[in-house]
């Protein structure tokens, strides 16, 4: 299984093969450049391949079950806070899948933020009685009434930033190259300074 | 029969769509497209028995009522007799009582054959009747009738006395138990105007490319004319033996 603290290890060792724990780079740094490598190529990816096809690979999602549904009394409105928070991409297909535990096969309908306001005129409304949601910030509203003892399934394609060290890091073995490349371009000048080999509290 | 949302994933899964991303809005433009259609080549002829508000002589429309093919009213044995259609006739007016009431001065009289009628055709002027109104009235008709759109009722005039009348009209699509089903053969041209409305606004998408979209639509909406007005060998052959008169065939 590849994590976060493998690559950002993998980068380190590129960078300063014989670190000391007042290297520049430290473990945190390395995760937080391999993140935004990885969010970056993500997205241009999938941007790059809309002209020929629709499909975010699966390898870039994340899956995450038992997700809470919840009720706001002021907004009169259910919804469910996200595990994580999502790459923005178009017709907010961040989010991929969201269904009801063990119903795989009713997948909601994911709805433009507008919906309610859009379609109040349209029969399209209806929905043909499926269900729907939207994407908002770290939640997704319901158009429909749920019941809040159902968990849900959401399948998403996460921030790197919100995946944990330990966690599966989604990432294409393929594509692996390419993103420790982005991650070092990001830090290639500090490889002119020369490598911290002692430990001596100073970053040399 | 197929529902509306299995063409929209058929259409989705072309796309190469592996989420339902979108699937709303094709749902949106889906759902037009069967008006579309339905109003030029599968829109069914309702027929309903309607129950005539006496006091009041008019009669509420259908929900999905769209246009009227015909008004008629049941004679004694049986057979259906058409209500004339009066677009002169003014409505009838709602007053603050509830009370519906002719927004003309009208007369009413029974005439030798038992039928009620106004007088609604009479012309007057600066006080003198002089006649009837030219081409107004005068009908051997059961009745009359007008379409009063605003308030969602038919409107009789006073000689009409009928407890209920026949009422057919094209109505609006209509949904079974919340979804739309239309006949296999619309799952084409229904494909293809989602495709053209989807791109018909996108700036990136050129011009003749709409056009190209546009030109399916339409083809394939031939295409299903064609195959829903079929009719075979055994039809023709009934058809033609119905009338070997020379009288005109209405």
């Amino acid at each position: 299984m590849s994590t976060k603290r493998k690559f950002a290890e993998q980068l380190r060792n590129i960078l300063y093969p014989n670190p000391t724990p007042d290297a520049k780079l430290d473990l945190q740094v390395a995760m937080t450049a391999v993140s935004q490598s990885r969010d970056e190529y993500v997205r241009n990816m999938i941007f790059q391949n809309k002209m020929e096809t629709n499909i975010v690979y699966g390898n870039w999602v994340s899956s995450y079950n038992d997700v809470q549904i919840k009720y706001d009394k002021s907004r009169k409105e259910y919804y469910s806070f996200l595990p994580v928070n999502v790459i923005s991409l178009d017709s907010d297909r961040g989010v991929q899948r969201v269904f009801r535990d063990g119903h795989p096969e009713d997948e909601y309908l994911p709805l433009p933020r507008g919906f309610k306001s859009m379609f109040s005129g349209s029969i399209a409304k209806s929905l043909e009685g499926e269900s729907g949601f939207y994407l908002a910030g770290n939640k997704i509203i319901y158009v429909q009434n749920e019941d809040v003892d159902c968990k849900m399934c959401i399948d998403v394609v996460a921030q790197s930033e919100d995946i944990g060290m330990y966690e599966e890091f989604p990432v294409d073995s393929s594509a692996t190259l390419q993103i420790l490349t982005r991650a070092l371009d990001i830090y290639k000048l500090q490889k002119g300074i020369p490598e911290d080999a002692i430990n001596n509290g100073i970053s040399e | 029969m197929i529902t509306l949302m299995e063409i929209v994933k058929d259409f989705a899964i072309e796309e190469e769509r592996d989420t339902r991303h979108k699937q709303a809005i094709f749902l949106h433009h889906a759902i037009n497209a069967v008006r579309d259609l339905h109003y030029d080549i599968s829109g069914v002829i309702k027929t309903v028995a309607l129950n005539v508000d006496v006091s009041k002589n008019i009669c509420n429309l259908p929900n999905d009522f769209m246009r009227e093919i015909g008004v008629a009213v049941i004679d004694a044995s049986g057979n259906l007799v058409n209500l004339s259609r009066s677009p002169h006739k003014i409505f009838k007016i709602d007053d603050n009582c509830g009370n519906t009431t002719g927004g003309v001065p009208n007369s009413s009289g029974i005439d030798n054959v038992g039928f009620y009628y106004n007088t609604q055709a009479e012309h007057f002027r600066n006080g003198q009747n002089i006649g009837n109104w030219f081409g107004i009235g005068g009908q051997q008709a059961a009745g009359d009738y007008t379409i009063n759109h605003a308030e969602k009722r038919i409107e009789f005039s006073s000689r009409t006395s009928q407890t209920y009348i026949v009422l057919k009209y094209l109505s609006e699509a209509s949904q079974v138990n919340g979804q739309f089903e239309v006949h296999e053969y619309l799952r084409e041209p229904i494909k293809n105007y989602i495709d053209w409305k989807d791109k018909e606004r996108k700036r990136y998408v050129s011009a003749g490319e709409k056009q190209e979209l546009h030109r399916k639509y339409v083809v394939s909406k031939t295409w299903a004319r064609m195959r829903l007005s079929s009719f075979d060998v055994e039809e023709a052959k009934e058809i033609a033996k119905v009338n070997f008169t020379q009288a005109p065939k209405f």
